[in-house]
């Protein structure tokens, strides 16, 4: 690059702007071009020389701010060198957009700050304020007369248009940006054997922390697996009274049921006094009102024997809403987020690389692709079927293909008047799979078998529904025929 | 830049849809099929630049996280304006957010598309992970939002065109992006839009699992602690478009608790109030924010073929589009090359005065990625 001298880099990098562009009047694109980058030229070094004074002493922090370029005059000297750090991709001024002619079906948007706006020359017709409807009146938002500085920070409330031009008022939540969340990474590979945690419990400690968590939307479609593991892996954890079991703005990492006794939730508004979170609370940040808890604030709950509290740990650690004091002696079941994540997801894992498996064994999905493979064990649904509980049919017409993922069916047709058993199924075997093909009336019976042994598991499938498979991979018959045609070099 | 993406023709009409994703997507599988081990699946699409901190002057604060801030910066060798994320490696460690920051890095450096930022290089030192990018200097597509009120139909569909380009893009590398939001796409100079903001994408073929994005985008799979795929980027943009039209996502209510949310986004959109969009804009919202991924849009048979194909789309030129030969509905103004007044202002706390501040480093192992360099 540095061999090449200044004109011909710049005609180079015409050419390939030029290229890209493809303008339909090249002297007039070539023209703007050069314009363009005349304007850029002088525009840096104006800005060096105006700078050079503190160039290599970092502006001061608390106090920087955007200064407008000086409309010094006089023209330096010859061009800045564009060293090996510099990105060759020249930054094109918006005049250069005119050059490029298109008619916009977006309009431009009537907001002040838009550039669009203020050139006369421009022939886009802006489209009006957006408006419509909710419940049959007409809402439009603030017209730009409303808002005099477009750049003012909305935090310190310095804008006030009147609340009936807005669907919501911007309150400052609404114009705080949202930050993200993320759980931990957990590691998953059948390798790590570390045990999760059991604390053995009663039937009767079992049946009343699921009726606790039952509600809770965190556990409604967890298996049994693992709804099991979790059941096991609560800890009991005893408290006495003025107890902090959690304490709001915290981060959160633990979930709590309560087993026994009475405890009380408080929120005091933010922002949280100094010495929250080490020493005592200086008296005059203390609250004196009835229904009120002089540090806590507020009472907002009660919490009783069988409620639970603090779920939101489970998905990410987030600072407490709350602070949840114990009133008695309590004992409580908690539950730790990176436990509770490792259950869910062992669990799941173990599931779907079963799923990957049944699917590798099936013949008629040889054609698919490893990622095919896995978009169709996404889409398997479980069901568990009662003992004697019909899976499908005979004579029904079917359009689901099943594997058994555990205990047992077995299958009947009906002949000669009566249903005879013709064979049965356990983990692995799989039925119904022509049905990814075309829609057939089925040729047996297959049902859940009445266990002998009422602690054996009852029969569980996963169904894969044939108009699921071919919304998400197309017919199966093409990918078959996709696979026919390259081993006969069709394609 | 481009022609890796397109072949260079000439076009006075509209290409046809349908020739123009086939020629896409047979464009996209000649250049690189992904191989199995991530760090080697994405392909080093430029080479790594050197940088240090004394390169570069450091401005205002742009923006900040929970980890660090991203600074306005300015090359003292080519004077040009950049933007640097400054990560705090302990607060990474302690807060076990290696993976994502390894993966922002990886990800970003094996990109590169129009609509998305590019990083120039990475490093580290004793304190902190510095991250070169562009910078993007018409701010947040966030801030126009909020200052607009809403969009106009059009003006809503054009950003959402461009991000269903990056998403495609994105998702023809196996690249899950997982934190669609509009603070999340930067406007260029040009009235473009740059998505930012690479901390939670990942490599991936199949499925992942960690739970991760912002509240209000995230898709029913990925709070019910399934594993979840790449539709949860088409899950967002449905949340993005209802947004942009209503100035408000799709489930808020003041002073909503997370829990509550949560179990609105689990029942899905018939729960809303629907405010009265552009016909086709419902109906590609509601594809988009369907709860059965074997449903949804951007996930099916056709992939994103069909979202290119929505009557929603019908008068997006796409190849246009992606060439930046439209004009962008909103053109920032931008006084000069450094100008960051569509930022926010944040207090300054002094934190750059520290950068470059000899300490001891415990985690420099834990980056490999990110080049020592000294100050």
């Amino acid at each position: 690059m540095s061999d090449m001298s200044t004109f011909d880099l710049l005609v180079s990098e015409l050419t390939r702007d030029a290229q890209r562009v493809q303008p339909k009047d090249a002297l007039q694109f070539c023209a703007k071009w050069f314009q363009s980058r005349l304007e850029e030229q002088r525009a840096r070094t104006r800005d060096a020389l105006a700078r050079h004074p503190s160039f290599a002493v970092a502006l001061p922090q608390d106090h920087y701010m955007d200064t407008l370029l000086s409309p010094t005059a006089g023209s330096p000297g010859g061009p800045t060198s564009i060293s090996p750090f510099s990105h060759s991709f020249p930054q094109q001024r918006s005049s250069l957009q005119n050059s490029m002619s298109n008619n916009s079906p977006f309009g431009t948007l009537n907001v002040p700050g838009n550039a669009l706006l203020d050139n006369g020359s421009r022939t886009l017709t802006p489209v009006s304020p957006p408006s419509f409807q909710l419940e049959g009146e007409d809402i439009t938002p603030a017209t730009p007369i409303s808002n005099p500085n477009p750049f003012a920070s909305f935090a310190n409330g310095s804008i006030s248009p009147s609340p009936g031009e807005f669907l919501h008022p911007p309150t400052a939540t609404i114009l705080a940006r949202r930050t993200s969340v993320s759980a931990e990474s957990i590691p998953v590979d059948s390798e790590t054997h570390e045990p999760l945690p059991v604390f053995p419990k009663t039937e009767d400690q079992l049946q009343r922390i699921r009726a606790s968590i039952a509600a809770n939307f965190i556990f409604r479609d967890l298996d049994e697996e693992q709804e099991t593991g979790v059941l096991n892996a609560m800890q009991e954890c005893k408290v006495v009274t003025d107890d902090v079991v959690i304490r709001q703005g915290d981060v959160g990492d633990y979930f709590y049921v309560v087993e026994s006794g009475l405890l009380h939730c408080y929120i005091r508004p933010e922002p949280l006094p100094s010495n929250w979170f080490t020493g005592n609370v200086p008296a005059s940040d203390k609250f004196n009102q009835s229904g009120y808890h002089p540090v806590f604030g507020r009472k907002v709950a009660e919490c009783r024997e069988g409620s639970s509290f603090g779920e939101l740990a489970l998905m990410y650690g987030h600072p407490r809403a709350a602070t949840v004091l114990a009133i008695e002696p309590c004992t409580l079941w908690s539950l730790d987020r990176i436990t509770f994540r490792t259950i869910i997801l062992k669990a799941a894992h173990r599931r779907r690389t079963m799923y990957e498996q049944f699917l590798s064994s099936v013949d008629l999905l040889a054609s698919l692709e490893p990622e095919e493979r896995s978009k169709v064990a996404d889409a398997l649904v479980s069901r568990v079927y009662e003992d004697g509980e019909a899976v499908v049919r005979q004579g029904e017409m079917g359009d689901t293909f099943f594997f058994v993922e555990e205990g047992n069916a077995v299958v009947t047709k009906v002949r000669n008047g009566g249903p005879e058993v013709v064979g049965h199924l356990k983990k692995g075997d799989y039925f119904g799979e022509l049905s990814l093909l075309r829609l057939e009336p089925r040729a047996a019976t297959v049902s859940a078998v009445v266990r002998a042994d009422p602690g054996a598991p009852r029969l569980k499938v996963a169904a894969l529904d044939a108009h699921a498979f071919t919304r998400l991979l197309g017919p199966l018959r093409e990918i078959m025929e996709r696979n026919a045609g390259r081993s006969y070099g069709i394609h | 830049m481009l022609s890796h993406e397109h072949r260079a023709s000439i076009s006075t009409g509209r290409t046809s849809l349908h020739e123009w994703v086939k020629e896409t997507s047979q464009v996209m599988q000649q250049s690189q099929r992904p191989i199995q081990a991530d760090e080697v699946a994405l392909q080093m699409r430029r080479s790594k630049g050197s940088y240090r901190l004394s390169d570069f002057i450091i401005q205002r604060t742009l923006g900040t996280g929970s980890f660090g801030r991203v600074h306005l910066v300015r090359s003292k060798h080519n004077l040009r304006f950049y933007a640097i994320k400054v990560l705090s490696k302990e607060k990474i460690v302690r807060m076990k957010q290696e993976s994502h920051t390894r993966n922002e890095q990886m990800i970003l450096q094996a990109v590169q598309h129009p609509f998305i930022i590019n990083l120039w290089g990475a490093f580290q030192d004793t304190a902190n992970l510095y991250m070169v990018m562009d910078f993007v200097p018409g701010g947040e597509l966030f801030t126009l939002l909020r200052r607009s009120n809403r969009f106009p139909d059009p003006v809503a569909k054009f950003y959402a065109a461009e991000v269903a380009l990056a998403l495609n893009y994105l998702h023809s590398k196996d690249i899950i992006y997982r934190d669609l939001k509009p603070e999340n796409i930067l406007l260029n100079f040009d009235g473009h839009i740059k998505i930012a903001d690479f901390g939670f994408a990942k490599h991936c073929t199949t499925t992942v699992w960690t739970l991760c994005g912002t509240p209000d985008y995230l898709a029913p799979e990925i709070i019910g602690n399934v594993r979840y795929n790449k539709s949860v980027d088409w899950y967002a943009l449905g949340v993005l478009i209802f947004e942009m039209l209503s100035g408000l996502p799709p489930f808020h209510e003041p002073d909503i608790s997370p829990v509550v949310l949560y179990e609105k986004i689990a029942q899905g959109p018939a729960c809303i109030k629907w405010p009265a969009f552009n016909a086709n804009a419902t109906d590609l919202i509601l594809k988009f924010m369907e709860r059965d991924p074997s449903k949804r849009f951007g996930n099916l048979a056709h992939g994103a073929g069909d979202v290119f194909a929505h009557p929603w789309f019908a008068e997006v030129d796409w190849k246009k589009l992606l060439n930046r030969e439209i004009t962008a509905p909103y053109l920032p103004k931008i006084a000069n090359d450094g100008d960051a007044s569509a930022f926010e202002r944040y207090p300054e706390e002094n934190a750059a005065a520290r950068y470059g501040e000899i300490t001891r480093d415990l985690y420099g192992e834990h980056f490999p990625d990110f080049e020592y360099t000294s100050s």
